[in-house]
């Protein structure tokens, strides 16, 4: 494995210039690119889109290839669910003393990843321009806080608990970028994130499963516009 | 412009039989640029258009709208072709011929301008905006200047009478159903176009003929035109095929290869045909008869210009047929019609070039079983010319008999013309076809002619009376009698050797044997870049040659760039887009060249300027190379016959490498589109993947670029990419760099 690893990156390496003509001698580019997630599956977090934001580098390292990393950043704060604390099982509040509380989640999520993009070279494009297919892989860290606040108490507020999770996945996406005055980027796509595997502290708040299906859905579909120039 | 002169007063001042004695030089155009090839075809568009009336009808000004718009681009494309002379000799002489037809008419003859193009074509036309066209074929089969006179007459009738636009409008009205075609069906409508055009070409007959009528000539050989019209199938001539034209010393053709008598030529008058646009040669003759009956010719001529000029042009027009023929692959009729012209000036290289290029080849098709595909059914040609496309046929039917025709005929003429490069290249071309192709060796010939061996016993050939003596003789009896005499026929002797062994008895010895082992030893270093299996893979682009050349200069020949819109209900090609697009493209090159950082030079056509005379026909000259090498396929090789022309470019350039590159912009109607749509209506999930597709489906564009060395007379590179987008600037942009990339990049 190393070996072959060895020998693509020779091969990239030693290729003739010739071979990789990026957009005008143009190979490498950096982008901001600004992205709407649709929480498909989010419960309590709300049904809006989420806005995330990205940094992303990208280098032609073949006619049709280019490698790049990017860095994303998105946090939310959840709207606040509102809650009534009744100790009478039966909800009789004349009798019993009755209580309002609210939940308040905030929710922070840094990704780094390495993308590879393959631009469609049967449909006529040669790399960083037109259409391309994105395949590559990612890690998260996402932390999750949630407040309790007593609404008939002023300025109480209780930290009832701080969940972090490490969550690895892989993403696939296509889209298309377009050049304008021979040096700007405009890239418009979308990507499909699966996230693996998710690893959350502490371990006694909630189970893997539901940590899981959260992130996973959160993430799955993401659509992008991006801006950014050919540097060098 | 000088030297042009002094050319022309040459031609004029020696007699026809010693200008034509040695050689032929090729006309080229000269001096300054007409102003017909230096204003934009969309500003003649918008000119024209400012001029049309506005109070006419929405649908007749759209249709006049689209005339002027397609003539004027048609016009252009003409005159850029490469084939249209101005300033040359056949011009300036048919320019002559119409001052002295309009010497009373010169608001008219300010307006019409005469050119001459190169073609084979029997014909003469006109356009709308004043330009008159003569082919070179006509000019060849002239008998008189008056017969000139009158086709010019006829044709400026056209013009004054604005008969193309009025028969656009007529079929513009047909398309839509209008007016007379109303309620009539297709054959119908077809069939009522027809006698319109009829009418038109009745009535330039008439007016053409009162036009000429009042200039000074005569009419008295003028019927001979009718007949130039009837033979313009024929050669400019009709002699006897003499077998030994392509014969030497050694090489003697089998008796049995020529015909005993020839196809006769139909002289029947055609009938009136309905579908034709034209009235029958006939009904003309004899209308035009009748109108000149009993006209006094006195003081008047066949020749106004002169009788010399007149056969000095028609003989050189008959030297570029001959050319013109080769330049069409028309391998038979360019050996017939250089035999025609041999039988005057047996000593013109010009013409044994073109016979040895012809034969050479004949001999490439022969060896790749492609010889039919660019020759004449034998059989259904008419005329004295049948003998010798009937002998080639006989010839080719053996596999490597055809190329060692061509070797031997080369070689005669290699041995008169020492040191001759194009007759060197032709030599080189002809060994490499008999060696390596029909793999004959030195060995295969014969060097001195067979003794005649008379003890061989010859089985006399039974002797058919009549079916019955026949039916008594054994098939195999008969068959060993015919065989007896073919070997008597084919100078066979006791070595039976066939008459082609004899080819290069002439030639034999150590020299010819030096070469034969020279190409029998040789590696294939003809390694040519295959244009056809670039095509053929071009929809697997990534698997696309990559290469690094190291040149440093290019030359791009007139860049090319079209614009096809099928949608469109009127026209599909978009004259306007394409020619802006093809003044964005030249742009675009030049700006990405820089970038590339290669030199580079763009020969244009749409931005001549009146001196680009010198630009035009370097143009003109590296189309027709680039164009025949093109046309050749992957296994076929004939030398071009101007390449020392060609290669002199070089020189001028500053570099060896010009470049043939294009795009072509093409919307179609897409049936995946819609269901794609429908796909998407039933699955909206895919949306994503099928967006792309609905949007961009219907738009191609096609790039190119072939890049040849014009010394060595080799593609260097070829590309052909299919991008399934519309023409976006950046997309071109990169294909552009990736290419000129490659060129510059040298391998390490």
């Amino acid at each position: 494995m190393k070996k072959t690893l060895l020998l693509l990156f020779l091969l990239a390496v030693l290729v003739l210039p010739a071979q990789i003509p990026g957009y005008m001698g143009l190979k490498f580019g950096v982008k901001y690119e600004c992205g709407l997630m649709h929480p498909i599956f989010v419960g309590r977090q709300g049904k809006l889109p989420m806005l995330y934001n990205n940094v992303s580098l990208e280098y032609v390292i073949g006619r049709a290839w280019t490698a790049g990393i990017k860095y994303g950043y998105m946090t939310y704060n959840a709207p606040p669910d509102k809650k009534v604390y009744n100790e009478d099982p039966y909800g009789n509040s004349v009798d019993y003393p009755t209580g309002r509380y609210e939940h308040k989640g905030r929710y922070n999520q840094h990704t780094i990843g390495v993308l590879f993009r393959k631009y469609v070279n049967g449909k006529g494009y040669l790399a960083p321009v037109g259409r391309y297919w994105t395949m590559g892989f990612y890690y998260q860290y996402a932390k999750n806080t949630i407040y309790t606040n007593l609404t008939d108490v002023e300025n109480y507020s209780l930290k009832v608990y701080k969940g972090v999770s490490h969550l690895p996945g892989i993403t696939l996406g296509m889209g298309r970028q377009y050049v304008i005055a021979n040096r700007m980027l405009i890239d418009v796509g979308f990507n499909l994130n699966f996230t693996l595997y998710a690893v959350r502290h502490p371990v006694w708040y909630a189970d893997r499963s539901a940590v899981f299906r959260e992130v996973f859905g959160r993430n799955v579909f993401q659509v992008y516009l991006g801006l950014g120039a050919l540097a060098f | 412009m000088r030297i042009a002169l002094a050319f022309l007063l040459l031609c004029y001042t020696i007699p026809l039989a010693a200008q034509f004695e040695k050689n032929y030089i090729p006309v080229v155009s000269t001096g300054p640029l007409p102003a017909d090839f230096v204003t934009l075809s969309s500003q003649k568009y918008e000119k024209e258009r400012s001029n049309l009336s506005k109070t006419e009808q929405k649908n007749i000004k759209a249709a006049k709208e689209q005339f002027i718009l397609e003539s004027n681009f048609g016009l252009d494309k003409i005159l850029l072709s490469g084939n249209t002379l101005y300033n040359d000799p056949f011009g300036t002489y048919v320019n002559r011929v119409a001052d002295k037809l309009l010497q009373h008419d010169t608001a008219l003859r300010h307006q019409v301008r005469f050119y001459v193009i190169k073609s084979s074509v029997v014909n003469a036309f006109t356009t709308p905006q004043g330009a008159i066209f003569v082919t070179m074929g006509l000019l060849a089969q002239l008998e008189n200047e008056a017969q000139l006179a009158f086709i010019l007459s006829h044709e400026m009738v056209h013009y004054t009478e604005k008969h193309a636009i009025e028969k656009y409008v007529e079929a513009a009205k047909l398309d839509n159903g209008k007016n007379a075609y109303k309620n009539r069906n297709l054959n119908e409508q077809i069939l009522s176009q027809c006698a319109f055009s009829k009418e038109q070409e009745k009535e330039a007959d008439e007016k053409g003929l009162q036009l000429f009528l009042k200039s000074g000539y005569s009419t008295e050989h003028l019927m001979g035109v009718y007949d130039v019209l009837k033979y313009s199938f024929l050669p400019f001539d009709d002699i006897t095929y003499d077998k030994s034209f392509l014969e030497n010393e050694g090489l003697k053709f089998p008796e049995q290869f020529m015909l005993k008598t020839t196809l006769a030529i139909d002289t029947r008058d055609k009938e009136e045909d309905e579908e034709s646009s034209h009235p029958s040669i006939k009904f003309r003759r004899q209308k035009t008869a009748d109108s000149i009956m009993g006209r006094n010719n006195a003081g008047k001529s066949d020749y106004l210009v002169g009788q010399k000029e007149f056969e000095q042009a028609r003989e050189s027009a008959r030297f570029e047929v001959c050319r013109l023929y080769l330049k069409a692959h028309r391998y038979e009729s360019t050996i017939y019609s250089s035999y025609l012209l041999s039988r005057k000036y047996p000593d013109n290289i010009f013409l044994k070039k073109l016979v040895a290029t012809a034969l050479v080849g004949l001999g490439e098709h022969a060896t790749e079983y492609t010889y039919k595909d660019v020759t004449y059914d034998s059989d259904s040609v008419q005329g004295k010319a049948q003998a010798l496309f009937h002998l080639l046929d006989e010839v080719h039917t053996i596999k490597g008999d055809l190329p060692i025709v061509a070797l031997a005929y080369v070689c005669g003429l290699r041995k008169s013309n020492p040191g001759d490069a194009a007759i060197e290249a032709l030599y080189e071309q002809a060994m490499w076809t008999v060696v390596k192709k029909a793999n004959v060796s030195y060995s295969f010939f014969r060097d001195s002619l067979p003794v005649v061996d008379t003890s061989t016993k010859v089985i006399a050939v039974p002797v058919v009376k009549d079916t019955m003596n026949e039916l008594a003789i054994s098939k195999y009896d008969k068959l060993r009698a015919q065989e007896s005499v073919d070997q008597v026929v084919t100078g066979s002797g006791k070595d039976s050797a066939r008459y082609i062994q004899y080819a290069l008895l002439p030639f034999m010895g150590a020299s010819l044997k030096k070469d034969f082992d020279r190409w029998d030893t040789l590696i294939d270093e003809k390694q040519r870049i295959s244009l056809e299996g670039e095509v053929r893979k071009h929809k697997y682009y990534y698997k696309d040659r990559v290469v690094a050349l190291g040149i440093n200069k290019i030359v791009v020949v007139d860049p090319y760039y079209a614009r096809i819109n099928s949608k469109q209900k009127n026209s599909a090609y978009r004259y306007l887009e394409s020619e802006a697009g093809q003044v964005d493209f030249a742009e675009r090159i030049r700006n990405t060249a820089r970038i590339a950082k290669l030199d580079c030079e763009v020969l244009n056509s749409k931005n001549l300027k009146e001196g680009d005379v010198a630009t035009m026909n370097d143009i003109t000259l590296l189309e027709e190379y680039m164009n025949d090498r093109l046309w050749q396929a992957e296994d076929i090789d004939v030398p071009f016959l101007d390449q020392e022309k060609v290669a002199a470019l070089a020189q001028k350039y500053g570099t060896s490498k010009f470049m043939l590159t294009g795009a072509l912009s093409v919307t179609e109607r897409s049936n995946f589109k819609a269901f794609l749509i429908t796909l998407t209506t039933i699955c909206p999930a895919i949306l994503p993947f099928t967006l792309p597709e609905m949007a961009n489906g219907d738009h191609t564009t096609l790039y190119f670029s072939v890049v040849f060395d014009v010394k060595t007379d080799e593609v260097n590179y070829a590309t052909f990419r299919t991008i399934q987008n519309r023409t976006k600037g950046y997309v071109l942009n990169a294909h552009l760099y990736d290419v000129f990339n490659q060129l510059k990049t040298a391998k390490n």
